[in-house]
């Protein structure tokens, strides 16, 4: 049953990543009076470029051709390691910690980076170098942020922290949770270029921070690459949630009932979680570039005061 | 009984009166004199009473006057005094070369009122609470007697002033919040816990972390108002800038007030942990004020500047006897607090004549003092060997009964350092105010005071303070023998 | 008060409470717009009177509540509104233009301090789950913020909010873990504050036209 429930939690972050992504771009539109695009317009988006031929530069490596393939699997390593639809370890769970997860995310993100720079084309020199940049300076806040529910739950391990915080309602209104929450979100919405860092629906590549690096790809490839991303942005926000703002509804792991009735309670979380996006994303306005540092040194600043002002902890 | 020291903190504010009525500074001056006699007289009559018997006291401790409060409190009298009188003619003067407007003369009469009473208020009462609400009234006073003349130097000076000072009284408020937060759970009401008397007889039972806390804030914070360094920024450019009876105030009244305080949390500390602790924070903060004092004293071209940075070094001084400690290094210290106070005060009134009459306060373009005016170019001579501690003054009586604490707490070597400084501090100083005071006479310049209310009120207390701190040189009276070693026996 | 137990409601809005006058602490240290710099220092201020009330409400002390007012009405709302009015508005001091070190270094510089104000208050040894742990290190912080201000800070301006929040960093403190404070002494040390600011007003008001006066000479010297 464990393994079926493994299955399953992946299942859903591959099948559902795409219909979240939908969600958000129709949402977008409708908060600023457009109508948009459906919200299954990113599966046809799939259908179309997989049924598409990929054309390669001439300049390219197989480190190119092979980049979308290795994120892909970043991708859904994490997705096997992090409570998404059950509150209980999975058998692959034991892969790694929430500090483990991130560092597999964080060779997703080298091995488009470098296929970015394999084609020499600027733009992808440029998105390469804007991602890296902005990347070096979230990662050490990720860290803290993981480190104040750490302090909490005396443990790095998704499960446990859910555990935690599910546990006692005290914990989930203590200064040191609600700081690494609103870091984490703030950090959430830089990974996965939203406002106010990058504009999602943003079409000037000069101003992009994480298209660019893409610019490259198309057919199988490009579908595989935009695929993982929405991927990310589904697996963030779910630990988001998961983790940080609503523990509880999750099945265990040996129940297949409460695994699907854990998925509908994910999407239904991540229904919240996208709202604050979309809200952010409309009422907001991008940052300048140089500013971002600001923003995410104040991230730091606030996982920071998060951990010290952990000896607050009742017990 | 405590509507003495009530009406004896209360007087000064005959000047406030006076400045509301009138914006004529020979009146105003005139009862502001009165009011500093009436508040000597009153302060006198406590101290006798507090001799005579028990500490006098309000239910609550609001007001409570002892050995110590009554020493600082005729201290500070003395000095409202003799810078009220000197108020009378500066002031008179500025006027009439229209250096201050009507407005402006009202506005310092009426503060130096509120000035005045604040300081006597804060050594009058046991609360800390009060003490810094007293304090930092008086201060806030102080600030706008700085730039009261309307140059924008004196403006940055105030600002400089008024900043550094809040600053360092918010440290003194949160030192005095976690003294009383060392008493909870000690008996008695909140309102004892704030009560110095009460805090003194139980520093056994305080809370040793919060206290020390509390008391290394209190030092940093108060020790700011008394210009310790490296807390000592805005006081060279406050006391220059302000006019010169001002200059008076902070630097003989103010500052001794800064140091009563220090002084009261030094007894609780004490209580709590034996005199080494606090006698190594004052020692650290005593030294290195004299010699910051010494070093900035060499070639100090504005001399009211040197003369602040003499203050900075007197009030290092007072620290190092606080530190050394002991009968003789306390009763030294508050010896040296009011001899400080006299001579600094008589330095700055009849310095504020020089400033008159020369226009400047630059040592390199003032020469010959002695023989243009005559008068106060011998006292600005005298004063500055006796602000030096030569014999036979009462400085070298103060400064030599440290320096005995000094090898009596077998400190050998701090009292070389200490000797040597002071040989370096009597050469930078001496060398600046010999060079205006001796040299051929300026023609064109005379005596600023016209009349002779003025000329009386210019000299006379130059005079009258001169002739204290000979006194003192020469004699300590038997009451103020007692009074001393009753304040010492409060602080050990 | 400094018995009052984290776990209960008035101990989280406080500890909370706390924790957000930090961060404003800390948003004041980074902002460089006065006028960003006021808000938050009003808000700063509506928290600590929140502060207050809820110190009232535990200690059923009348006196706090009037305290509370005070500090809602003076400092959240009258001091930010007059010098807002008087020195953005009529002066015409917008931003800070002398900072020794930009935003984010003093932010950096602020959280080092924070860590600080928690190394030496040491509020591991302190009785824990007690409100003391918290606020006595925060309000410590907020102290060593507004001071770092004061000092990074050139600017008039900033010096005199930098002080502001020195001073609210005491009075969290102080009205928190000390309710039974003797009230005259506490309405004292206000009113204390309030003539300070004033006079620091009235002192910026006389530097920024003298400074208005010396700039236009200088303009006018070379026709």
């Amino acid at each position: 049953m464990p393994y079926l429930l493994q299955f399953l939690q992946s299942l859903a972050v591959v099948l559902f990543a795409p219909l979240y992504a939908g969600v958000l771009v129709k949402a977008s539109a409708l908060v600023q009076s457009k109508r948009g695009p459906g919200i299954f317009q990113p599966y046809w988006d799939l259908r179309k470029w997989m049924a598409k031929g990929s054309v390669y530069s001439d300049q390219a490596s197989p480190v190119f051709k092979a980049a979308p393939y290795v994120a892909m699997a970043c991708y859904l390593a994490v997705s096997t390691i992090v409570p998404v639809i059950t509150n209980q370890p999975l058998p692959l769970a034991f892969l790694g910690d929430l500090l483990g997860g991130a560092l597999v995310l964080g060779l997703a993100s080298f091995v488009m980076s470098l296929a970015a720079l394999d084609t020499a084309s600027p733009l992808g020199g440029l998105g390469a170098s804007r991602t890296t940049w902005i990347g070096s300076l979230a990662e050490p806040a990720l860290i803290l942020v993981f480190f104040t529910v750490g302090v909490l739950s005396a443990s790095d391990n998704p499960y446990l922290m859910n555990h935690a915080i599910a546990a006692s309602p005290l914990a989930m209104v203590l200064p040191t949770h609600l700081l690494g929450a609103v870091a984490f979100f703030m950090l959430l919405l830089a990974e996965t270029g939203h406002i106010p860092i990058d504009n999602p629906a943003g079409t000037i590549e000069i101003s992009m921070i994480e298209e660019p690096r893409v610019l490259e790809y198309s057919g199988r490839e490009y579908a595989i690459v935009k695929w993982g991303s929405w991927m990310k942005l589904f697996i963030l926000s779910a630990i988001f949630m998961n983790v940080f703002v609503l523990p509880g509804g999750l099945g265990s792991a040996t129940s297949l009932v409460g695994g699907v009735i854990g998925t509908g309670m994910v999407l239904g979380k991540l229904v919240l979680c996208g709202a604050a996006i979309v809200i952010i994303d409309s009422s907001f306005a991008k940052l300048r570039f140089f500013r971002i540092a600001e923003y995410l040194g104040g991230a730091f600043l606030l996982a920071l005061i998060g951990i010290i002002t952990s000896y607050v902890v009742a017990k | 009984m405590i509507a003495l020291p009530i009406g004896a903190a209360m007087a000064p504010l005959l000047g406030t009166i006076a400045g509301l009525l009138t914006a004529r500074a020979r009146l105003a001056g005139m009862l502001a004199v009165a009011g500093g006699i009436l508040c000597l007289i009153l302060t006198a009559t406590t101290a006798a009473l507090v001799m005579a018997g028990r500490p006098i006291q309000s239910a609550g401790s609001l007001v409570y006057v002892d050995g110590l409060g009554s020493f600082f409190a005729l201290t500070i009298a003395v000095v409202i005094l003799l810078s009220s009188l000197g108020s009378l003619s500066y002031l008179a003067v500025e006027q009439r070369h229209g250096t201050l407007s009507p407005r402006r003369v009202r506005v310092y009469f009426a503060v130096f009122g509120v000035f005045a009473t604040g300081m006597m208020g804060s050594v009058e009462t046991a609360n800390l609470g009060l003490l810094f609400i007293l304090v930092e009234a008086a201060t806030l006073a102080s600030v706008v007697l700085v730039p009261i003349e309307g140059r924008t130097s004196g403006l940055e000076a105030g600002w400089r002033y008024v900043v550094v000072s809040s600053m360092g009284i918010t440290m003194a408020l949160a030192g005095t919040l976690f003294v009383f937060y060392a008493a909870t759970g000690l008996p008695g009401s909140p309102q004892d816990h704030l009560t110095w008397a009460f805090l003194v007889r139980h520093a056994d039972s305080l809370d040793a972390v919060s206290l020390r806390l509390g008391f290394l804030l209190a030092v940093v914070g108060y020790g700011t108002k008394v210009g310790l360094v490296p807390m000592h920024t805005w006081l060279p450019d406050a006391h220059s800038e302000a006019p010169s009876p001002a200059s008076a105030m902070l630097s003989g009244a103010l500052l001794n007030v800064g140091m009563y305080a220090i002084i009261r949390f030094i007894a609780i500390a004490n209580g709590r942990f034996g005199p080494a602790y606090a006698s190594h924070v004052l020692l650290v903060f005593g030294f290195l004020s004299v010699l910051v004092g010494a070093l900035f004293m060499v070639r100090r071209r504005d001399f009211k500047r040197l003369f602040a940075y003499s203050s900075v070094e007197h009030m290092g001084i007072i620290a190092i006897g606080l530190g050394f400690g002991g009968l003789l290094g306390v009763y030294g210290a508050l010896l040296h607090a009011l001899n400080h106070s006299i001579g600094k005060c008589l330095l700055f009134l009849t310095g504020g004549s020089v400033v008159l009459a020369y226009g400047t306060r630059r040592s390199d373009h003032i020469g010959g003092v002695l023989t243009s005016l005559p008068l106060t170019g011998a006292t600005f001579l005298i004063g500055s060997l006796a602000i030096l501690g030569s014999p036979p003054f009462g400085l070298f009586i103060s400064e030599f009964t440290i320096v005995r604490a000094g090898f009596a707490a077998t400190y050998p070597a701090l009292v070389g350092l200490f000797l040597l400084l002071l040989v370096v501090i009597f050469l930078g100083f001496f060398r600046t105010t010999s060079g205006m005071t001796l040299g051929p006479a300026e023609p064109r310049v005379t005596s600023p005071y016209v009349g002779r209310l003025e000329r009386w009120t210019a000299h006379a207390p130059v005079l009258l303070g001169l002739g204290a701190i000979l006194l003192l040189g020469l004699w300590v009276p038997g009451w103020l023998n007692d009074l001393l070693l009753r304040s010492v026996a409060l602080v050990r | 008060m400094e018995h009052l137990s984290l776990a209960s409601p008035a101990g989280i809005v406080l500890s909370l409470d706390a924790v957000l006058i930090l961060l404003l602490a800390l948003a004041c240290l980074g902002s460089k717009l006065f006028d960003r710099y006021l808000t938050y220092y009003g808000l700063q201020s509506m928290l600590l009177a929140v502060a207050a009330g809820t110190a009232a409400y535990v200690e059923r002390e009348p006196a706090l509540w009037v305290l509370a007012g005070l500090t809602l009405v003076l400092k959240g709302v009258a001091i930010p509104e007059a010098a807002r009015r008087l020195l953005v508005r009529r002066l015409q001091l917008k931003r800070d233009v002398v900072t020794i070190v930009g935003p984010s270094t003093s932010l950096i510089l602020g959280a080092i301090l924070a860590g600080f104000a928690y190394l030496v208050i040491g509020p591991q040894h302190l009785a824990q789950g007690l409100i003391s742990a918290s606020i006595i290190p925060i309000s410590t912080a907020v102290i060593l913020i507004g001071a770092l201000a004061m000092v990074l800070r050139r600017h008039m301006v900033a010096q005199l909010l930098g002080w502001l929040i020195m001073e609210n960093g005491v009075f969290l403190g102080g009205i928190t873990l000390t309710a039974s404070f003797p009230f005259i002494v506490e309405a004292g040390i206000f009113f204390d504050v309030v003539a300070c600011f004033l006079i620091m007003l009235a002192m910026t008001t006389g530097l920024a036209e003298s400074l208005v006066a010396l700039s236009d000479r200088g303009r006018r010297e070379p026709t």
